[in-house]
């Protein structure tokens, strides 16, 4: 198995490859997430909001990409929703990727992919696009 | 169908922006803490960014509920800071509908477009 030398290692532009992934992360919508969710937005139904699931991938955006710079800027978002249902309860499984990355104004654009799954069923894919501090 | 989203609104709190840390787990102190805040080019603590996607997200499903094929593009335009209304909303357009979260000063902090039933 190739060994991560870099492990550790702050995520700075220089390093990100595209094509690479950074992990799959599980996120539980246990009971301690639907209550916060209440907290902002209200109760809801046993289905899960899709921005529940926007909420799973950003956990995960920042916990697959660690340690990282302070001051990343979330630009703009893309996001594609399945037929697929999830419900509360379920385990969001979000595969976080590199997409492309771009050096343009002195400015270091990044596209993160982003693929949601339900047990075998994707209930959601799309791309963050950041402009990344160092 | 409608021309227009069901208009959904949020008045931030810290309470509020707390809750939507711990459940994202992102406890960025540019969102929880106004002594750092001060030192920002901010002043002031703001709100998450995706915390007023998820409400633009609950006015997409409070018109059309999660009939699968929803492609959303959108563009984060400003800050929200902790305390102020954001209202979610949008009209259709020919291709789809021009979607958006504004501030009570019209304010624009995420415009986009989405489209239904469609290959993104």
């Amino acid at each position: 198995m190739p060994q991560d030398d870099h492990k550790g290692d702050l995520w700075t532009y220089e390093r990100f490859q595209p094509g690479h992934v950074f992990g799959v992360i599980p996120i539980q919508t246990d009971a301690g997430k639907r209550a916060d969710w209440g907290r902002v937005f209200g109760p809801t139904s046993d289905r899960l909001p899709r921005g529940m699931l926007v909420t799973a991938m950003m956990e995960a955006y920042i916990r697959a990409i660690q340690p990282r710079p302070d001051g990343n800027v979330h630009a703009s978002q893309e996001l594609a929703f399945t037929e697929a249902q999830a419900n509360w309860g379920d385990t969001v499984l979000v595969t976080v990727s590199l997409v492309a990355k771009e050096e343009r104004k002195g400015r270091y654009w990044v596209r993160f992919g982003i693929e949601a799954h339900v047990g075998d069923a994707q209930v959601m894919t799309g791309t963050i696009r950041s402009i990344w501090a160092a | 169908m409608t021309d227009r989203l069901s208009e959904l609104s949020l008045t931030t709190n810290a309470e509020m922006t707390a809750a939507y840390a711990a459940l994202s787990n992102d406890y960025n102190p540019l969102h929880l803490d106004a002594d750092f805040a001060a030192t920002t080019a901010f002043g002031q603590p703001i709100a998450h960014g995706a915390m007023a996607l998820d409400l633009l997200l609950n006015a997409i499903e409070a018109s059309f509920g999660q009939p699968g094929g929803e492609c959303l593009d959108i563009r984060f335009t400003a800050p929200v800071k902790v305390g102020e209304r954001i209202t979610a909303g949008g009209e259709r357009t020919d291709e789809g509908f021009a979607v958006w979260v504004r501030k009570d000063d019209g304010t624009k902090v995420i415009q986009g477009t989405l489209k239904l039933g469609a290959v993104c």
